[in-house]
């Protein structure tokens, strides 16, 4: 299911000062203007982090193809915590 | 598990701070178990702390907008919980308008920034669980009234177990 404040907003009003994560935040908003948000589908346990349920990401509402605990906003980077460890969006695809 | 999903967009808050209040049914059914909790708000782009509690309350309940559960899985049939105003037994509602005299207990407390929101979503053995016939319901609560009353959303997604 997707969410209203998953989607990117009309205007953009500010940007996610570093170091926020979701969760605690419910969303992350970049330089670029899009909504950072975890979604509803979640992940095996074994595509999981050890010990955290997993969700997809989503970016301004749309899913990104990766399954993480958290998102963080770090140095103007997204970056989530998959069962893979830390990846990072290249603008593209996380890394 | 059939999952749901309880909440509400660009809500303003009618003079009371319940945002969303779900009570079981009576027993004996399903017991609902709360898997994900959200609060954010657009009414205004400064920045302000606003503290959240989720808390159990006994009658007298608050009096709410109904909001229809909907369904997380589309396959699932339809949740054993129903939209009511009255926060009885077996529904659910969203923005109250009156809080209700019964007792809150709270199960947490926390805090959040309004530009950024609140997310609490379970890690493994520490959902939220209320049970069949308790008699009490769970209330996503914010103990102080926002500056900014307009541009809430709120909602609770929950399994029945």
């Amino acid at each position: 299911m997707i969410y209203d404040y998953m989607r990117r907003p009309k205007e953009q009003t500010h940007i996610t000062e570093s170091y926020v994560s979701t969760p605690p935040a419910l969303l992350i908003v970049d330089e670029r203007g899009d909504v950072w948000t975890l979604g509803t589908s979640y992940a095996r346990m074994d595509e999981s982090p050890s010990g955290e349920y997993a969700f997809n990401v989503l970016r301004s509402g749309v899913d990104t193809g990766v399954y993480a605990s958290r998102i963080e906003r770090r140095n103007g980077r997204i970056r989530a915590f998959t069962r893979q460890g830390w990846r990072t969006w290249s603008g593209q695809s996380f890394v | 598990m059939n999952e749901f999903s309880v909440g509400g967009e660009n809500l303003t808050i009618i003079g009371a701070n319940t945002m969303v209040f779900i009570n079981p049914a009576a027993a004996p059914t399903v017991n609902i178990e709360c898997i994900r909790m959200w609060l954010g708000q657009t009414g205004t782009a400064t920045s302000a702390q606003i503290r959240v509690q989720v808390t159990t309350q006994v009658t007298a309940f608050p009096t709410l907008v109904s909001a229809t559960p909907a369904k997380l899985k589309r396959a699932s049939g339809a949740s054993v919980i129903t939209g009511g105003t009255a926060g009885a037994a077996g529904t659910s509602g969203i923005n109250a308008s009156a809080e209700g005299g019964g007792a809150k207990t709270v199960v947490w407390g926390d805090a959040f920034n309004n530009l950024n929101g609140y997310l609490w979503v379970a890690t493994p053995r520490e959902t939220l669980v209320m049970p069949a016939g308790s008699a009490s319901g769970v209330n996503l609560f914010l103990p102080g009234t926002p500056a900014t009353l307009s541009g809430w959303t709120a909602g609770i997604n929950y399994g029945e177990v």
